[in-house]
This record gives structure tokens, sequence and C-alpha cells, in this order.
């Protein structure tokens, strides 16, 4: 990625996320888990998008790798991966990272569905989610 | 006539009704008791405590089919087969069976039945009998294993199968401190033991180029290469490591005496007969690889002539009956395996075949000994020699045999041990004077010694145990007798057997030992034995042997009382001392190790491993930056569109409140819209599927979110983390924020990978008709993928149900904490399954004094909750008395 300002944002991103996960509050820990996530995903559905010197650009017929291009430049001219017929000159961003994470998505939903109940039963048994607390008192 | 009859078993099993490739007959064989461990359970529910005679069938089964294979084994016709398992590793199912293979095969299977029969009576019905036949018949089936093999990864499969089943059946009697430090001891030692072996077989893989057993034996190529290799010495040190702890030999030994904590039976079985002989059996199958080489020489049969003595000196202070069979045990494996050691190829000698010839002596004669050993246990309540005496009129059956196993044991003619104590008197005459004679004549001498130590303890289990008087004990029974026949005939067939050996043992030689040997060692001299062969070296032997062995008798207990002073004296001075040593510290370093990691908060587990990335990111860094190499991309860029741009704020805004916004619902509101921008950025960056699942993901968390902080019950408000913690704790964050801002910067020095996706795009719409290729993706060419996603989600909301349901029922709650909590969430008594009744007193009876919490109902005045109860549920939860109280209360 050669995007310095999206590299950044992820970066900042990922960053309040790990303070997060670093906090006493089980709430606030499920929400840096999900900071990270999204941090994480936006990575990997930017690296989809690369110099188009890095890949042969191949503009032949549909068959023969038709239109496909990764560039870096995605305000315009490039297309989503949905082939709408016979794509002259367009260029796609690589589908492969976004079935990743489209699956990466609905696994930390899961995660943090969990989380949330163990916040929630931990607070029902203690009366409390503060992880320093409960240890205390787990001993 | 025995052997036309299984014979003409083999040539049905041949041309006749069934049919089998030798690979399936042996496999049939190896995996039987395997699959019948199975059938245990369903045969305990028809038989109950009889079960044992289903197990005992078991074998019966096996020893009739590896029986049958005899006759063409006799013949040289050795049955193979292998299917291929892991070609590209050569490693394949593969069976061998040879003479070598079919002996250990015949002793296993024929010990296996008499002992199951044995465990009839010897278990009581109350014991867990499924789990101690399961057990016997996965080892059975494991021995078959390591006899069959012809793969030496397979070997090591099996062979580790019977550490396993050893180490279950050491540890029988959970509940005991020795039997689980005995089953852990012989768990650590053989299995560790085994790691070496096994990469001594890599070892082998390496010169060779192959795991096939038979493949190595037959082709002198590899023989030669092996030889010649100059990984020669650390292979066979390697392998011999793994042999010598699984035979208890050298300073292996330590294990033996401790897994006597097992049953009799097992010990019986395990420890004397078979599982000990796997690693003479394993020395014997490598023998064409290694020996007649002096490492060879060295190390076998040196350790095993230290061992011997050793092991027959030490079992002089022995007072637990199996505790003196335990050493024996290793002193007589040592015996074969000084047999085995005594090879040069110049001159084979006899050896091997006196090695083979004793092995199976040494199962019959060792069995009978554990099971009579068994008997006396069984009716004395102890195996303590000390408190026994006197035994032959009571029990006078078991007297004989005993007499029989025991001078068996000590050489005594005519029984078979004499003639395989001949032989090994014989051949290690025969070594000192390959080897030149001079000092080499030590080695017979060293043979004698151990000979005398043999013959003191034989004789003392039978004079000990059943001449003299008894001392009076409480703990033992006054009036023994012998046991029922299910426990006195397996010995007695082992003492038949011992006797027929002993008398004729040319049919035994020349079916069962002769092919054996043949199978190690081609060019072996033919085995003549004999009771009688004139007055030679190893008959004089013999007699020296007899009258110092009278002698060390009477000072036995002289001898015995040094020892025991000599250990009181020097507690360092032992092998379990090492031992102990080495599993403590272990223990301690292990757990001090684990103090320091595991310190059980969530945060410095984190902490740790972003610590671990940082660092990694940080070498490479390091070294560019001091090399001089580019650390960026070199085409960055800077550009940046408007719409992008406010994107890119808003949702760094936006985490940054979820970071900093106190209190719940602010933060999750800042938490979801940073969601819902990062699904515009996903809109904005061409994946529109990621969008949308994006939007919906998010909607269902802030639900979730919220949902959870409504029902939260917190008592008290979380404390703020202190200056430091956070200054701490951003730190690490703007570490971690660095370090992927770094790696994503210079992740395009690099080349990339060429992407596949050209695949899916040229096909998608060809193979599957869809024109959304992430979704085709997804559904389609990555289909179980999805699948595996769906079964985390499921797993996820199984878990979450438990979670939930998991709630303890929170009986005898005082009424005030839980209008408390009531009041507090607003949901009456929605999680506490049932209120104690006002007026009732708390405490005592938590049935009586309680109603269903439908009936109770809140009552929100101002500050102070009140509570009242439906009159009928009280009636009916209540008995008369109370009742009454209440009513007369309440007026």
């Amino acid at each position: 990625m050669t995007e310095v300002f999206t590299a950044l944002t992820i970066s900042l991103v990922f960053g309040i996320g790990i303070y997060m996960i670093l906090r006493r509050d089980i709430m606030k820990i499920a929400v840096g888990f999900s900071l990270i996530s999204h941090a994480i995903n936006l990575t990997i559905v930017t690296s989809g998008i690369f110099t188009g010197t890095l890949v042969p650009i191949l503009t032949e017929t549909i068959n023969e790798h038709a239109g496909f291009i990764f560039t870096d430049d995605f305000a315009n001219g490039i297309l989503a991966p949905i082939v709408t017929g016979f794509t002259e000159n367009g260029s796609f961003v690589d589908p492969l990272t976004q079935a990743l994470v489209l699956t990466a998505i609905v696994i930390s939903f899961a995660t943090t569905a969990i989380l949330l109940t163990l916040a929630y039963r931990i607070s029902e048994e203690y009366g409390t989610t503060d992880v320093d607390e409960l240890r205390r008192l787990h001993g | 006539m025995v052997f036309h009859l299984l014979y003409s078993t083999y040539q049905l099993e041949k041309h006749g009704v069934i049919t089998l490739d030798p690979f399936y007959f042996i496999a049939l064989i190896v995996l039987l008791p395997f699959v019948m461990t199975l059938a245990v359970p369903f045969a305990y529910k028809l038989m109950k405590e009889k079960v044992g005679w289903f197990a005992a069938a078991i074998a019966a089964v096996c020893f009739l089919l590896i029986a049958s294979m005899v006759p063409s084994i006799m013949d040289g016709n050795n049955p193979a087969g292998a299917v291929s398992w892991i070609p590209s590793l050569s490693v394949n199912l593969a069976f061998y069976a040879d003479g070598l293979a079919v002996l250990l095969g015949l002793i296993v299977s024929f010990i296996g039945i008499l002992i199951l029969s044995y465990s009839n009576k010897y278990l009581s019905k109350d014991e867990d009998l499924v789990r101690y036949y399961q057990y016997l018949l996965v080892f059975m089936g494991s021995m078959f294993g390591v006899a069959f093999s012809d793969n030496l990864i397979q070997l090591f499969i099996f062979w580790e199968l019977t550490s396993i089943s050893s180490f279950m059946l050491i540890g029988y009697y959970r509940k005991t401190k020795e039997s689980i430090y005995g089953a852990t001891k012989a768990l650590l030692i053989t299995g560790g033991a085994g790691l070496f072996m096994f990469v001594g077989f890599m070892c082998l893989f390496a010169i060779t180029g192959t795991y096939g057993i038979s493949e190595m034996l037959t082709n002198p190529e590899m023989l030669a290469a092996i030889k010649e290799s100059p990984l020669f010495t650390i292979t066979l040190i390697l392998i011999l490591i793994g042999a010598l702890a699984k035979s208890a030999q050298g300073p292996f030994f330590i294990w033996l005496p401790n897994a006597m904590e097992a049953p009799t039976p097992v010990s019986a079985f395990l420890h004397s007969a078979t599982m000990v002989k796997a690693g003479v059996f394993l020395v014997a199958r490598l023998h064409p690889m290694f020996s007649g080489t002096t490492d060879w020489f060295v190390l076998v049969a040196g350790l095993g002539l230290i061992t011997m003595i050793g092991a027959g000196f030490l079992a002089l202070k022995q007072t637990d009956l199996k505790a003196i069979l335990a050493f024996s045990t290793i002193s007589q494996l040592a015996y074969l395996m000084t047999m085995f050691g005594f090879t040069t190829y110049a001159e084979p000698g006899i050896g091997v075949s006196a090695a083979v010839f004793h092995l199976l002596n040494h199962a019959t004669f060792k069995a009978c000994l554990f099971l009579l050993v068994g008997i006396i246990a069984h009716e004395l309540h102890t195996r303590d020699i000390r408190k026994m005496g006197g035994l032959r009129k009571e029990m006078p059956i078991t007297f004989v045999l005993m007499v029989i196993a025991a001078a068996a044991m000590a050489g005594i003619p005519p029984l078979n041990g004499y003639l395989s104590k001949e032989l090994f008197y014989e051949s290690s005459v025969h070594m000192a004077e390959a080897l030149g004679g001079g000092i080499a004549y030590l080695i017979p001498v060293l043979a004698v010694i151990g000979g005398v130590l043999t013959f003191a303890y034989s004789f003392r289990l039978i004079l000990k145990i059943f001449t003299g008087k008894r001392t009076e004990d409480p703990d033992v029974p006054k009036h023994v007798h012998d046991p029922s026949w299910v426990m006195l005939a397996p010995p007695a067939i082992l003492a038949v057997l011992i006797v027929v050996i002993g008398l004729v043992p040319t049919p035994f030689v020349e079916a069962l030992v002769q092919p054996a040997v043949n199978a190690i060692l081609p060019g072996a001299e033919h085995l003549h034995v004999a009771l009688w062969h004139g007055i030679t070296p190893a008959f004089i032997m013999t007699i020296i042997t007899f009258a110092l062995g009278i002698l060390l008798y009477t000072q036995y207990d002289r001898i015995a009382a040094w020892q025991v002073r000599f250990n009181e004296k020097h507690p360092k001075i032992s092998l379990n001392y090492v031992y102990n040593t080495m599993v403590d510290n272990a223990f301690r370093f292990g757990a001090t190790f684990g103090r320091m990691l595991q310190k059980g908060s969530p945060r410095r587990y984190v902490g740790i491993m972003l610590a671990f990335i940082i660092f990694m990111v940080a070498i490479p860094l390091g070294f560019a930056l001091a090399t001089g190499q580019p650390i960026f991309s070199t085409n960055l860029i800077f550009k940046i569109a408007i719409s992008e741009m406010i994107l890119f704020i808003l949702i760094v805004l936006a985490a940054w409140g979820a970071s900093v916004l106190p209190r719940y619902v602010p933060m999750i509101l800042a938490s979801s819209a940073l969601g819902f921008f990062v699904a515009l950025l996903y809109a904005y960056l061409k994946a529109p599927d990621l969008a949308m699942t994006q939007l919906c993901v998010e909607t269902l968390s802030t639900i979730m979110f919220l949902l959870v902080i409504m029902k939260l019950r917190t008592k008290e408000a979380i404390r703020p983390e202190t200056n430091k913690v956070r200054l701490r704790n951003a730190f690490i964050a703007l570490c971690a924020a660095s370090a992927l801002f770094l790696l994503l910067m210079g992740a395009d020095l690099f080349p990339a990978f060429e992407s596949f996706s050209h695949y899916f795009m040229d096909k998608g719409v060809e193979l599957t008709g869809g024109k959304n290729i992430v979704n085709v993706i997804v559904v389609d060419f990555r289909g179980y993928d999805t699948i595996g996603e769906i079964s985390v989600l499921s797993i996820a909301a199984l878990a979450i149900y438990n979670l939930i349901q998991s709630r303890t029922k929170k009986d005898g709650v005082s009424v005030d904490a839980d209008a408390d909590a009531a009041s507090k969430t607003a949901v009456p008594g929605n999680f506490v399954p049932s209120c104690p009744i006002p007026g009732a007193p708390v405490g005592g009876n938590q049935v009586l004094g309680h109603v269903p919490c439908e009936d109770v109902t809140i009552h929100q005045n101002g500050d102070k909750p009140t509570m009242s109860v439906d009159e009928k549920s009280v009636n009916s939860h209540l008995d008369e008395g109370f009742s009454n109280t209440i009513r007369e209360e309440k007026k």
C-alpha cells in the first residue's frame, strides 16, 4: 500500500483499538476488539488494490484475464468485481481480499457477541466488569 | 499333530474358503484386539464379571491365527504386504511376518490367553473391569503391531501405543499415589526414550532413504551403507536408548520396579513377559544393521552385563515379592541383551540362538512366577516376603508350581531355564575365545556372577515363602489355601510348558526358535539343544554357579542388610534420586515460568504479544536503518481526494470518541458510527458486498451492545485507570500503531506475489453463472470456507446459549439484596428463579421458605421498594404452621 493517508488512518484506528483492549472494563475491551478488526479488515481490502506495474495488465477479451487490472488510484475508473457484461477497458479490484474480509466481518461479529455475553454473565455473577476487580475476587 | 492341524488351517486360509492376502491376514491379527475393545462394554453387559473370558477368547483367536503362519515360516516363506500410506515420506502401512515376529506374537497371544483368564478371578467384580480389559486388549494389539510392522514409523506408533497402554494399566488404581508415580515414571522414561529412538529411525532413513524394515534387512548394499555411514554410532545410540528404556536396561531400569503398582496380572503380562521384551525385540530386529561392530558389542553386551549383575545384586535387598521379580526381570532381560551383543560377524556363535531360546523360556517361567505371586498376594493380602513362611502345607499346589518356576529361573536341570542358561554360558565362553582370551575371560566370570545372583534370589522365593514358620502378623490371615482352578490353571499350564520344553526342547527349537534365528542372522549355527552335552566348560560353570549360589544364599540377609544400610547412608547415590530431582525441578521450573507468564490478567497477555510483534518489526527495521536500505516504498502517494479525506477524518474522530468517552452509551454510539463510516469506506473502495455486510453487522452489534448495557449489573462504577497506567497503555498503543504503519509503508518494498484472482474473474461467469465475483467466491469457489464460517457462528450461538443457561440458581439471597437488584434493573425477579417469602425465617429449610417469583410483586415507593406475596402461593408453598403464623402476623 502506498496511500500514505489510508495507512495512517488504519494505523490510528488500530492503535486506538489496542489502547482500548488494554483497559480494565470488559465492555471497553469489546469495543477495542471491534476497532482492531475494522483496522485489519481495511488493511486486507486496501491491499487488494495494487499499483499497475506489479501485476500484468491484460486488456484482451473477457476470457483472457479481460480488463482485470489492479490500480492504486481507486478514485477513478476502477470497478467493483461484478461482471456486468463485456468490459473492454474497465479494471477491477481484487475480489479475493474482499471475499476474505467478508468472512472476517462475520466472524468478528461472532467474537464480539461472545465477548459481550461473557461481560453480561460476569457482571451478573460478580457485579462488576472490571478485569482487575475480577482477578481480586477470583483470587 | 498340532502343527498339522494348524497347517491345514493355513491352507484353508490360503487356498480355500477364506482367501486372504497376507497383508490383510496380518492386519486382521493386529487390528482384531483394537476393534474388539469396542465390544468389551457390550460383552460386559452380557457376561458381567466373567467378561475376562471374552477377552481371553480374542487372544485365543489371535494365537491360532498367528500359529497358522508357523508352517509357512518354517519353510522360509515370510508373509508380507503393504498398502501405501504417506508415500511422499516413504511411510507405508506394511506388515511382515518372519520367525522373530511370529515368536513374539505367539508369546504375547499365549500369555495373553492365560493372563486374561486368570484376571477373571483376580479382579473383584466391583472394579472397573471394562476399562481393565480394554486397556489389555489395546496393549495386545499394539504388541502385535510392534511385532509385525515392516515400517519403522508404523513400528514407532505401535511402540508408543504399548507405552501408553502400559501407562494406563500401571495407573489402573487411579487413587493411590504410588500408582500415579509409577505410571508417570514409566511413561516419562519409556515414552521420552522413544523419542530418541524416533530420531534414530530418521537417521536410518537419512542413510538408506527408506523406512521399510525388511527392505533394509534384505538389501546388502543398504546394510553396508549403514555400517560405513558416519552417522552409524549416533544412530545406534539413539535407537538403543529407546530399546534399553523399554526393556528397563542400563540406567533406565528404575521405572520397572515402580511399574509393579499395576495389578499383578498386568505385571505378569506387560512387565515381565511381553512389553519389556519389545526392547529386546527391537535389538534383535535391527541386529543385522548394527551387529558385528565394536560399538554394538560394547554398548549392547557391555550394558547388558552391567545391568545383569547390578539388577541381580539389587534384587537381594527387596522385600516386596513383586519387586524381587521386577529386578530379576531386569536381570534376565539383560541376559538377552548380552547374548544379542555377543555377535561378531566373523564368529556368529550361538549368542543369537541362545538369546531367542531364552526369550521364550523367560516368558514362560517369569509369567508363571508373577501369576503365583499374584495368588500368594491375593490370599495373604500382603506382598511383603518378611511376613511369609510355611505356606507349603497350606498351599501345596502353589508350592509345587513355584518350585518348578523358580528352579527354572535358577537354571536347575531338567527345566527349560537350565538349557538356555547353559547356552548363555557357552556363548560367553565363545565370545571370550573370539576376543582372543586373556582379559576377555572376564566375560564368562561376569556371566557366572549373574547366574549366582539369580540362583540366590530364586531360592529365596521358594524357601522364604514356603518353608519355615510365619511370624504372627495382624494383616495376614491365619488360614490360607490354594485358590480356585481359574487362578491355578494358567500358572500350571506354564509350569507344564517349562518342564516339557526342558525335557523335549527340539520341537520348540525347530518350530519357533530356529525360524526366528534365521530371521535375525541367516548364517547362524543350527541350534542343538540337549540336556546333556558331556563335560563342557558351560557344564562346569553351571556347577560353580550352584556351589556359589548356595554359599551366597547363606549370606543373603547380611548382604541385604548391608545394602539397606548403604542406601540410608548415601541417599543420593541412586538413580531414583536423580530421576526424582529432575522431575521435581521440571515441575518447579515449569511452575515458576508459568507464574511469570501466566499472570491471569488478559492485559498482560495482550501486552506480551504486542511487545513481541513490535520486537519482530523492530529487528528488520533496525537492520534496514543500520545498512542504509530504504524502509518506505519509493512511490508513496500523498494525493488524496477531498471526499476521502473527510471520511478518514470522520473514522479517526469516531475511533477517538469511542476511546475517550467515559460512559457506555456515547462510547457505543461512537463505535457504531465508526462501523458505519467503515461501511462507507468499503463502498468507496469498490466493495459493495462488504459495505452491505458491514452495515448489517454493525446494526446488529450496536443493538447487542445496547442490550448488554441495559442488563449489566455493576455495583459500583469502575475506577478509571491511574495516569501512569494510561500513559503506559498509550505508549504500547502508539508503538503498535507505529509498527503497523511502518509495515504498511514498507509493504511495497518487496515484489508482490501475483494475485490469482484472475482465475475467479475469468471462470466466474462460465463456471457458476454468477456475475458478482465476491459472492461467487464466497458461496461457490470457497464454499467450504463459508461452511466453516457458518459453523463458527453456530458454535458461538451455542456457547452464548450455554453461557446464559448456566446461571446458578440464587436461592437464599436475602430479600433486600434481591429487591435492590430488581429495582436497579427494573425487571423484578427476572434473574432469580425463586424468592424467599417475606416474614418466613431466613435460612433453614430453603424449599419451604420460597415461592416462585411470579407470585412476588415489587412496588416502587420512592426509595424503599416493598414486596407483596400472593397469598395462594404462600399457602401452597408453606406447611400449615408457617402459613398460620404469617396470617396471624398480618392480622
